[in-house]
């Protein structure tokens, strides 16, 4: 039942890739898991990333790149298995349980993974976090979303501007 | 007053397609109203990929249904029309009590034209055989079937669907499935739940032929199904719940992963037949027939039979009502066989002593057991007690 380890060539130790974030710590992490990013899977398979070289990430801080490769290196069993579901709904159920306690996180460390993801192009992580913002969003008014958002309060201006909108879309508002 | 704010405002430096994905995620008057917020979110609702909107009626309990605003049907012809026509449908997901026949007629063929590669439509109405699905509870009139005056409120699913070349993901509740003749090609279906939708067993059988990539498969509570074949080689969910009709199920894909059945006891061992039964690994059988009086092996053979030819099985969740005490015994000897199985759940009474041994033997015999679940089938599921146990 042992799945072939995508990306290692040889004597079936797992290939190892270092990821360098803006503040220079290196991350030594599998290929496989490093490979859930759609940026960095064609360094990865033209050979980048190993030996001394590694691959800087310049957009991504060291405290970000460790929470992101938390989750790579979580889902990457299950996505070497052709994405699709696992067999088990235990095993679905564990990694469910995972991803809610992963995003269970403060709000700037939030969008921090929001812009990782994306920069990264991590299809499971940007959905995952997506996700999680959206449930902040869910049930509010649009003062409360404002609020939870972080936005600043609006001006009298925006006020308005809101008032006339909101007249303008009253089908949404019920 | 809040010049000065500290607050992390980030969210709106992120580009249309980060803003869009999260705006997915919401029911379509939520993303809209999300418009609001500032001029960075103006138009950003209008290319979300996403149509869903929930009827919020609930069931027969209709109270309320004069002092809401706007009816349902306004709201999802709004959210329709209010998109930027030029963005593509991805997902169309409606809930509806009692619909407005020709509206609803008109909303999937626009979310197909758009390229809708999901469409979940479910249909709510009251019914008035809404207990009887199911000819083991004991209650008067119980049928397999739905009675005359159902028939009439579901509504005849539109040719659209199943002439889609972008549809992968279809759902439908409460219709009456009706599959054009001159459907010729196949579709590209990936996955089809079916939930109390009625139809000749023909033509039911003539849509899943017609799906040749089909992966998962649910059925539930459509008594059309009676013998059915199906045919996509890529299958590897199955679930059959509550379609008492039928007769057999023949699988030809050699992939099957999973398979969940929930009815009587299979009349017949030949009730599955799978080609491959090594590629099965999970397995959930609920059976809500009582079986309490029927006391030898080859009653319930069909059941231990399936179970034992899954050589691979790693997960299996046994319901059997009201006491599947009755058989551990027989079951011990069918697990067995089973090396790899370490997700073992059971569903019943433990009803004496004999039972509770039989238990611990079955017990002995699964040394990969990682997880062991019992409980009794009286309790809602969620009260289970969770014995954790380290062999």
């Amino acid at each position: 039942m042992a799945a072939p380890e995508s990306g290692d060539g040889n004597n079936g130790a797992a290939r190892m890739v270092t990821l360098i974030s803006s503040d220079n710590t290196r991350f030594e992490v599998e290929a496989a898991a490093a490979s859930l990013s759609q940026t960095l899977q064609l360094t990865i398979l033209d050979g980048g990333g190993g030996g001394g070289d590694g691959i800087p990430l310049p957009n991504v801080d060291s405290a970000t790149l460790s929470k992101v490769l938390e989750y790579c290196i979580k889902h990457a069993p299950a996505a070497a298995n052709g994405g699709a579901p696992n067999a088990t709904a235990v095993d679905r159920a564990e990694l469910e349980r995972f991803d809610n306690e992963f995003v269970n996180i403060d709000q700037s460390v939030l969008y921090s993974l929001i812009m990782a993801a994306h920069n990264l192009e991590i299809e499971g992580l940007q959905s995952l976090v997506a996700k999680k913002v959206a449930d902040m969003i869910k049930g509010k008014s649009p003062m409360e979303i404002r609020r939870t958002l972080g936005f600043p309060d609006p001006t009298p201006e925006e006020q308005a501007e809101m008032n006339a909108h909101m007249l303008e879309y009253g089908w949404a508002y019920e | 007053m809040a010049k000065k704010t500290t607050r992390d405002d980030r969210l709106s430096t992120l580009g249309d397609a980060a803003l869009t994905r999260i705006l997915s995620h919401l029911p379509t008057d939520e993303a809209v109203r999300t418009s609001i917020l500032s001029r960075r979110w103006r138009n950003v609702y209008a290319t979300v990929p996403v149509v869903d909107v929930v009827d919020p009626k609930i069931g027969d309990r209709c109270r309320g249904y004069n002092t809401l605003p706007m009816c349902y049907e306004q709201k999802v012809t709004c959210a329709l029309m209010s998109r930027d026509p030029t963005a593509p449908i991805r997902v169309l997901r409606i809930d509806v009590y009692h619909p407005t026949h020709s509206l609803l007629d008109q909303w999937i063929p626009i979310a197909l034209r758009a390229g809708a590669e999901e469409v979940d439509v479910k249909v709510r109405c009251q019914e008035a055989s809404r207990l009887r699905l199911c000819p083991f509870i004991p209650y008067e009139g119980a049928s397999a079937d739905f009675d005359g005056g159902d028939l009439a409120r579901y509504i005849r699913t539109p040719r659209s669907l199943f002439h889609s070349a972008t549809l992968r993901h279809l759902s439908l509740s409460r219709w009456t499935l009706e599959f054009p003749k001159d459907v010729s090609s196949f579709m590209p279906l990936e996955t089809l739940a079916l939930h109390r939708v009625m139809g000749s067993a023909e033509a039911l059988q003539r849509l899943v032929s017609r799906c040749n990539q089909l992966k998962d498969l649910t059925l539930e509570e459509c008594p059309g199904v009676k013998k059915l074949t199906v045919t996509s080689a890529s299958l590897r969910t199955l679930a059959l719940v509550c379609c008492h009709n039928t007769r057999s199920i023949v699988i030809h894909s050699r992939r099957l992963r999973s398979l969940r059945y929930k009815g009587g006891v299979p009349p017949t061992r030949s009730f599955f037949s799978i080609a491959n039964h090594a590629a099965i690994t999970a397995v959930t059988i609920d059976i809500c027939q009582d079986i309490g009086g029927k006391t030898t092996p080859t009653e319930i053979a069909s059941v231990t039979e399936l179970i034992g030819r899954c050589g691979n099985l790693e997960f299996l969740h046994l319901s059997l009502r009201p006491a599947m005490a009755y058989y551990s015994s027989l079951f011990t000897s069918v697990l067995r066989c089973l090396p790899y199985l370490r997700h073992l759940e059971l569903r019943g009474c433990l009803r004496n002593d004999h039972s509770v041994g039989c238990v611990s033997v079955l017990l002995q015999n699964t040394p990969n057991l990682q997880v062991f679940l019992v409980s009794p089938s009286s309790r809602p599921y969620r009260e289970e007690e969770e014995l954790p146990l380290r062999l």
